[in-house]
């Protein structure tokens, strides 16, 4: 059976049409808004330049301050990285726990995830910083209703080898650690559980097939292949994160970038510029994670699709 | 004593009773192919010798150990059956290497030089050793197959179960696949295969069972039963694959 394009070389020439004289498609609305943006940028530009409420100078010396630069590195910075580890790790146990066929893990599971998703993080971190009040005498840890076991058996002292001031650990950065890790594992939790999910069943079967255990299957095989669908949302959610750093005031940390750039405002007057500096820090960040989000996306992307070298394919049958 | 004897096997979902109380053996070295209609529940005999499916009832034994009992150590179990499946399953995140590798230094507790030395062999066993370093998406189907066939060998394993080895694959492609099953075959690997490849059945097994409706209707030498089926049910079943043409006369 013959196609077209192989009958038509034996045409002779003659027949073949000419030349096409080819006139670039015209685009005139894209000149209009060429246009229009050129002339809204130039805008920006002079009221950047010329309107003296940004005050550049107090921009930068505001955000040249040691108080700023540690609230930026501890405030910011290192409650992004200890918060999303927190909420990383968190999520994927609480996403393995709730596919798990044991009714009690996948309902702790939901029930977490239901918890801390309907708390603002505001409220929750205001909370976080109160919760000292639940334990006056401190947090232990050893056996648990130890004092009621002893009791029993007729004993004396106690079974605790460690313990903390609760007023000591729900306070400051530790606080703002531990609520918004919390509350990021929720979130984590549902992105995790979509990321597992996406992965074949078929995948699973031919790790169990070649005797791995149930545990080995997940973070060999199964976890891998989920964090290419895990990372991209989670970069979103450290930028995220990277912001609702500055709820921290609510515990309150005030240790934390905003409310040190803020408080400099109030000072001098000069609110404007201070939440141009602080903008500045924000978006310098934010920029820098998203260059570490591209380099991790490759990372999980190996072996899948348009990262593969194409070359590699073998042309035809599957005889080497 | 039998390597796979499997008892009074029953396996349903929901109210589709699809394995009706299979009796089966399988001797040390022997080539059994399964054959018979989509959803005679071949596929899922295979799945249950491995426990892939676990059976509502009945017994499976792996050289005289029931695998369907709670106390059994089923991941040990698994690591003496090799299986092969229609999709592949290949790890695509893993190059062709570290899918042979994983199981042995994760479950066998190879060093990674051994694990890798095997791992070579078995890859060149099935014409695939100069694409150790790719991944599993820059090879074709039935490159993909051979693959998955080393990576169960790696594990040296007693027994290899084949579901469809071959139906998921471009039609030029099967014989490179079949042509490492062959030569697994003479080397005397103990073989389960769920095929539609009547021809290699019929070259290759030692005994062919059909399979119909949950039960199994007739076994025996493939001269015999792919030759001269005694079953009316078998009869039908070969006519419609032999000669895809032929139309029931009524």
């Amino acid at each position: 059976m013959a196609t077209d394009t192989e009958t038509r070389p034996a045409q002779p020439d003659a027949e073949r049409p000419g030349a096409i004289d080819a006139v670039p498609v015209r685009h005139p609305g894209r000149w209009v808004a060429i246009v229009v943006i050129a002339v809204l940028v130039a805008m920006l530009v002079h009221l950047l330049v010329t309107n003296k409420a940004f005050d550049w100078r107090f921009v930068f010396q505001a955000m040249n301050q040691q108080p700023v630069i540690n609230g930026f590195i501890k405030g910011t910075l290192l409650v992004t990285v200890l918060s999303m580890i927190v909420g990383v790790a968190g999520g994927v146990l609480l996403a393995v726990m709730r596919l798990s066929d044991n009714p009690i893990l996948a309902g702790v599971s939901w029930a977490f995830t239901w918890f801390f998703r309907s708390v603002p993080r505001y409220l929750l971190l205001f909370t976080m910083g109160t919760l000292g009040v639940l334990f006056p005498q401190g947090i232990s840890f050893g056996v648990p209703f130890d004092w009621k076991l002893i009791d029993w058996l007729g004993l004396s002292g106690d079974w605790r080898f460690l313990n903390l001031d609760a007023n000591q650990v729900f306070t400051g950065l530790a606080a703002g650690v531990i609520g918004l890790g919390l509350s990021e594992a929720a979130y984590m939790a549902e992105i995790a559980r979509a990321g597992i999910m996406s992965v074949d069943k078929g995948q699973a079967e031919a790790a169990e097939a070649l005797g791995m255990s149930s545990g080995k299957v997940m973070r060999r095989v199964v976890l891998p292949q989920a964090m290419r669908v895990i990372v991209p949302p989670t970069g979103n959610e450290t930028i995220a994160m990277l912001k609702d750093t500055s709820l921290l005031l609510a515990v309150p940390v005030i240790g934390e970038l905003f409310y040190q750039l803020q408080s400099i405002g109030s000072t001098y007057y000069k609110t404007f510029p201070i939440a141009v500096a602080a903008t500045l820090y924000y978006l310098a960040a934010t920029s820098v994670l998203m260059i570490g989000q591209y380099f991790l996306e490759r990372h999980f992307g190996r072996g899948f699709g348009t990262n593969a070298p194409r070359a590699a394919r073998p042309a035809g049958a599957g005889g080497a | 004593m039998a390597l796979v004897e499997i008892k009074n096997l029953h396996k349903s979902f929901g109210s589709n009773h699809v394995l009706r109380g299979i009796d089966f053996t399988v001797e040390q070295g022997e080539v059994v192919c399964i054959i018979g209609p989509s959803g005679s529940g071949k596929s899922t005999l295979l799945r249950c010798a491995n426990l892939l499916e676990v059976p509502q009832e009945g017994q499976v034994f792996v050289r005289g150990e029931d695998i369907t009992d709670r106390d059994c150590h089923l991941d040990a179990a698994r690591q003496q059956i090799g299986m092969v499946f229609q999709q592949f399953n290949l790890f695509p995140h893993l190059s062709v290497l570290a899918n042979c590798t994983i199981a042995q230094t994760t479950v066998l507790k190879r060093s990674k030089a051994e694990a890798e030395k095997v791992a070579r062999a078995n890859l060149d066993r099935v014409g695939l050793n100069d694409k150790v370093t790719a991944y599993p998406m820059q090879l074709s189907g039935g490159q993909q197959q051979r693959v998955a066939i080393a990576r169960a060998l790696s594990m040296d394993p007693a027994l290899m179960l084949f579901d469809e080895p071959t139906s998921a694959l471009d039609p030029e492609l099967v014989g490179d696949v079949l042509t490492v099953m062959r030569k697994l075959a003479l080397d005397g690997m103990t073989m389960l295969v769920v095929t539609h490849e009547m021809a290699f059945a019929r070259e290759v097994a030692d005994r062919v069972v059909f399979m119909d409706g949950g039960v199994i209707v007739e076994q025996g030498p493939p001269s015999e039963v792919i030759g001269n089926p005694k079953e009316e049910r078998t009869r039908t079943f070969l006519r419609r694959v032999l000669d895809p043409t032929h139309v029931e006369p009524n």
